[in-house]
């Protein structure tokens, strides 16, 4: 079923503006808002970007190898998915493939990356909502509150973040916006003392997580019913995948399987990507809509991150994270788990995966190598693309590169932008089911966050974009009283509307 | 019960005395304790008792850090302190809020004892003078003579580190 008819109002009865801003517990600036008649039946419902940043043009002119690291500061969450995905685009510009040990720094990183953004989202921003109800006491639906009434569960969160932010730290440098990753492989070697400090509390972690994952699998079968009808929506799914279908958050090819479970596209080389998706811009928002060419906007929209992965995959590598994930599609009776909460349990299995792999890369005999950079031939294009699977879902880097090495092209297509139309169709789910009729509250509202939560939004990623942004510009007296309105539409045509 | 000292055991934190400097590198005189941490670490690197994090903000993991300590320093610049700096033992909060990005020492402090259920260690801030914090400005010249005197604390606290001798550097 969609819910694409409530994305605009289509009544002349007067009708009540509600507005959630900012949207809390979610990564970057956004609101919701609501239009509601005389008998509080919503008529519009919008998840709107606020936030307007510009890396795509401002890395224009750049030389190459610049772009990487500067491309962190895009996040304070992901920054690790950034580095990598331009990172491997920069690679494909000098025609380098990266030595074995680069490579397993590179995965380690990332895997550590994706574990500390998993534990944040789950532990810190969702387990609130999860524990307490969603309509419990606003003071105590936090962290802090979930410390004092669960603190093993927030120990275990921040346990298990720190972990990863640890990770990172031992291949980076800090924790945030360090080096490591650079056009061609890494420019250090993971040490022994490293090593070692990491692998002394990885049991630790792996319990951590299993429990972590029956904490995800028990708190969504615990009333099942209201759980996986929250938020349902019906959708395809996109993610990249290793040979024969291995869940595999570095490296791919994209696969896109239907609302059942079938697979309609598979092997894709990503480098193709343009030609399959296309994005569309809607004058209410700064985020993008992207869409599957072939089935046009309307029905070409799908969903990534980890409810997407875990659907699509074809099986995982590491024992416990497979099992999970077997039980997982076991309880959905072998079919894609559609429910927005859903994405919980997938996102802990990953997390499982996560750490037994970091394991055993920890103890591959190469990992502490120092073969770590390549050469090899410019390609003559100077075009490259990055594709990897962040935190949130596929993520793609795409740059041109002149004879000066310097970038003059570069499209990003973040995680966050891929799942736009899917986030909105939740929460019209969401106001429909849960706010029609009702006299609102601040905990019905927060059924409305609770389903953007699921998809852990980073809105400061989503918004990296500048050129073809919708734009209106509002002129009012100092009691507020509308006066002027100009609009500014994607194909830049300004219009005066009033 | 989780035990998170576990974790600091395991990640080699058991160290005897953290210093924590937090501040943003790009932001002006929010640079002050990240630029003392780098004196710190060209000083202190090899001492095993010490554990020196430099981070942008102060966040909930950082009870790991401080998890196995015996006292802790926080480094900060301020903008509403006495030059060239103030150092003074902290309290702990009662009155915790949160939101995702930053905390406080105290709040800190007081999520500490909310989670762990023990009191934390001893805790001090050395909050050093800063005048201003724009993007992209380097230190003003009288952040730099506050650091400088700074400095000359730190090493006396790091030189001695027991918790009578770190008081008598207070005022009260």
């Amino acid at each position: 079923m969609s819910y694409k008819s409530l994305e605009t109002a289509n009544s002349d009865k007067p009708l009540r503006r509600i507005a959630i801003e900012p949207v809390s517990r979610v990564e970057g600036h956004g609101k919701v808002t609501l239009l509601v008649d005389e008998n509080n039946q919503v008529e519009q419902a919008r998840l709107h970007i606020v936030e307007f940043r510009g890396f795509e043009k401002f890395i224009q002119g750049r030389p190459y190898w610049e772009v990487p690291t500067m491309v962190q500061r895009l996040c304070g969450i992901c920054p690790v998915s950034h580095l990598l995905a331009a990172s491997k685009a920069m690679d494909e510009v000098l025609g380098i493939t990266i030595t074995p040990t680069a490579e397993k720094l590179r995965r380690l990183l990332h895997l550590g990356q994706v574990m500390q953004s998993h534990a944040l989202n789950f532990f810190h921003l969702s387990s609130p909502d999860l524990l307490f109800g969603f309509d419990s006491d606003v003071a105590k639906r936090n962290i802090i509150g979930v410390a004092e009434k669960h603190p093993d569960i927030a120990l275990m969160g921040i346990g298990l973040r720190k972990y990863g932010q640890q990770v990172i730290e031992h291949i980076c440098g800090k924790r945030v916006h360090g080096t490591g990753s650079v056009p061609g492989g890494m420019n250090k070697a993971l040490s022994e003392q490293s090593r070692q400090a990491l692998l002394a509390p990885i049991e630790q972690m792996i319990t951590w997580s299993l429990q972590a994952v029956n904490l995800a699998r028990d708190l969504y079968t615990t009333d099942a019913d209201r759980h996986q009808n929250f938020g349902l929506i019906e959708s395809q799914f996109m993610s990249i995948n290793g040979k024969n279908g291995v869940f595999d958050l570095y490296h791919g090819d994209l696969r896109v399987t239907d609302a059942q479970g079938s697979i309609i596209l598979d092997g894709v080389d990503y480098r193709n990507y343009h030609q399959l998706i296309h994005e569309q811009v809607k004058p209410w928002t700064y985020m993008k809509f992207p869409y599957l060419v072939a089935q046009g906007t309307e029905q070409g929209w799908y969903r990534v991150g980890p409810l997407a992965r875990i659907n699509n995959c074809s099986f995982i590598s590491t024992p416990l994270a497979e099992h999970a994930r077997l039980e997982f599609k076991s309880f959905h009776g072998n079919k894609p788990a559609q429910g927005t909460l859903s994405f919980h349990w997938a996102r802990m299995i990953e997390m499982l995966h996560c750490v037994e792999e970091i394991k055993n890369l920890l103890l591959s005999s190469d990992i502490l190598g120092t073969d770590l950079m390549a050469t090899g031939q410019r390609n003559d294009s100077g075009e490259g693309v990055g594709v990897i699977e962040a935190p949130r879902g596929t993520l793609i880097h795409h740059y041109q590169v002149d004879d000066n090495d310097l970038v003059t092209m570069a499209n990003l297509i973040v995680s966050t932008t891929h799942n736009n139309q899917a986030m909105n169709e939740s929460i019209r789910q969401v106001a429909q089911h849960y706010l029609n009729g009702k006299a609102l509250t601040e905990g019905l509202l927060n059924h409305i966050e609770v389903a953007i939560r699921a998809y852990d939004p980073c809105l400061s990623c989503a918004t990296h974009a500048l050129g073809k942004m919708p734009l209106r510009l509002e002129l009012c007296q100092a009691d507020g009283t509308l006066i002027e309105v100009l609009h500014k539409n994607s194909d830049g045509k300004v219009s005066r509307l009033s | 019960m989780i035990n998170i000292d576990l974790i600091a055991k395991n990640s080699k934190l058991a160290f005897k005395v953290v210093v924590l400097c937090y501040g943003n590198p790009s932001r002006g005189d929010d640079a002050l304790a990240p630029l003392l941490y780098e004196h710190l670490v060209e000083l202190f690197s090899m001492r095993e008792d010490l554990l020196l994090v430099n981070d942008f903000q102060l966040q909930i993991e950082h009870i790991v850090d401080i998890s196995q300590a015996e006292l802790v320093l926080f480094i900060d610049a301020h903008s509403d302190c006495l030059a060239p700096f103030e150092f003074a033992p902290l309290q702990i909060s009662n009155q915790l809020s949160h939101t995702s990005h930053a905390l406080s020492p105290s709040d800190l402090l007081g999520f500490y004892q909310q989670s762990l259920g023990t009191l934390p260690p001893p805790a001090f801030i050395l909050a050093i003078k800063g005048e201003s914090f724009e993007l992209g400005e380097s230190l003003s010249a009288s952040a730099q003579q506050n650091l400088t005197q700074a400095q000359t604390l730190v090493f006396q606290l790091l030189t001695d580190c027991q918790l009578s001798v770190w008081k008598s550097f207070t005022k009260e």
